[in-house]
């Protein structure tokens, strides 16, 4: 059984190519990107390209040379979050919203920047596009919208939120950038990017794209005035201290990742096929919601359900009941408030926090069959005299 | 001969991409110093070549060799200089 459910943390296993890249890259080939001429170095080079062409390929994005190479996610929004200009500005993001976007908006916050404001929305943290229309954002600064919660797995409609935030701006208003995180949903959800005209997108290559950790990036539509978050060397205009107006050198100083870009190009060669259907995850939360003490988290509509989700116990706090799981079972989750306050506070589950369950592609209808039978053994066992402790 | 030199490494790989698909052949080389402080690579190609290898680096006279259908074909910036003025 693949007992591994934490996913949304970071995802396991990954495709075998990942690793033989890595390793192809660490034991065969080595050598820089750019910054030399030789064979190995234009090898290296056309791989990073590769891999940064097939990730815009995957967004929908025409021009590859508009996604830069972060580490992670959360360096592509703390880019955006901290060099945009938004003093006297207000910053609307929806109550889901990971630490990676809260604790760099509070500290712009704490300097007198900004203020933080809340995107209208339904008991699931869905944003209600048609009281978003109603708002007055003339002082929006940014808009923020985490593609999919990494605690209910909701998956928030973008499209529809753009069109209500320009309704709601008028026609004679200037664009108000929107900032996509798609750490969760990249890989699971297909993202067609430039036609959501989002101004900037971050994505994890651990998560979904089932690329190594220490990958991601940040899509930028326009290359304006943004600043970098970090200046050094980037191969390009050597001659000056002046930073490189031109993408994706603007952003991406100092070496990058390059055995991690391997790896993540193995898994963009290499996507496995879902080894469960649409139809069986749906079951599989459907049952979920059925058993008697357990809380099922997640969108209220199926159609909004992403491949995650989250889950109380009646008997025992989240900390007891993910431990009776992975004891009794073997089930790995994530539990607590999985860096994501707001959203359990939208959620009604703060402070205790939940037990996520984050199934991959390589989970099987008979994975999901194990996952409620274990979920009904840690219940009996928390709910017994003798096992667990009160909730 | 002559030497092209682009702005970054992504233009290089695109250009040399290009450039290999159009069948026109070329060589790496390092940017000489005596015409650019750059790092990296540059493309040097025989002189006849500098009009079919501007026209697929420029998108002109819609001779783009382009692999993938899905990704854009914007024009890739280059200088040229003659071989003979620049010492490697």
């Amino acid at each position: 059984m693949n007992s591994y459910f934490d996913n949304g943390a970071t995802s396991f296993p990954k495709p075998p190519e990942v690793a033989e890249e890595i390793a192809r890259y660490l034991n065969d080939l080595g050598g820089p990107y750019g910054r030399s001429f030789y064979t190995r170095a234009l090898e290296v080079s056309g791989i990073v390209e590769e891999t940064r062409d097939r990730m815009a390929t995957l967004l929908g994005i025409s021009d590859g040379g508009k996604i830069v190479f972060t580490p992670n996610a959360t360096q592509g929004i703390n880019t955006v979050i901290r060099g945009l200009d938004l003093s006297g500005k207000e910053v609307w993001i929806t109550p889901l919203e990971h630490n990676a976007v809260t604790r760099p908006l509070q500290r712009l916050k704490e300097e007198g920047k900004i203020e933080i404001c809340f995107l209208p929305a339904e008991i699931d943290g869905k944003v209600d596009t048609e009281a978003v229309k109603a708002l007055n954002l003339s002082r929006a600064g940014l808009i923020i919208v985490n593609h999919q919660s990494n605690v209910n797995g909701l998956i928030q409609p973008v499209q529809a939120i753009k069109e209500a935030v320009d309704s709601a701006l008028g026609p004679a208003a200037g664009p108000v950038p929107l900032l996509l995180d798609a750490a969760q949903s990249a890989g699971h959800i297909p993202l067609e990017v430039e036609s959501l005209e989002v101004d900037y997108l971050a994505f994890t290559g651990h998560k979904g794209l089932l690329g190594p950790t220490g990958t991601g990036g940040l899509y930028i539509r326009e290359n304006t005035s943004l600043p970098p978050l970090f200046n050094g060397g980037t191969g390009s205009r050597s001659e000056s201290w002046e930073t490189p107006d031109f993408l994706p050198d603007r952003f991406e100083a100092g070496t990058p990742n390059i055995a991690g870009i391997f790896g993540l190009n193995g898994a963009l060669k290499s996507r496995p096929k879902p080894a469960h259907s649409r139809q069986e995850f749906l079951a599989l939360i459907s049952a979920l919601s059925a058993l008697p003490g357990i809380r099922f988290i997640g969108a209220a509509k199926p159609a909004d359900q992403g491949e995650l989700f989250s889950l109380t116990c009646d008997y025992a706090d989240p900390s007891d009941f993910g431990m009776a799981l992975y004891e009794e079972s073997g089930i790995e989750t994530r539990i607590g408030l999985h860096c994501a306050p707001t959203a359990h506070r939208t959620l009604g589950t703060y402070p205790d926090g939940t037990v996520r369950i984050a199934p991959s592609v390589y989970h099987t209808a008979e994975d999901f069959e194990r996952l409620i039978l274990a979920i009904r053994k840690a219940y009996e066992k928390d709910k017994s005299p003798a096992g667990g402790s009160a909730g | 001969m002559k030497i092209l030199i682009f702005r970054c490494t992504r233009d290089v790989i695109s250009a040399d991409k290009r450039l290999k698909a159009a069948g026109i052949a070329r060589r790496i080389i390092p940017v000489p110093r005596s015409v650019s402080p750059l790092c990296g690579m540059a493309v040097e190609l025989e002189d006849e070549k500098l009009e079919s290898a501007g026209a697929v680096l420029t998108g002109q006279n819609g001779k783009i060799a382009e692999a993938k259908s899905t990704q854009s074909t914007p024009a890739i910036e280059f200088t040229v200089f003659d071989r003979k003025d620049v010492k490697l």
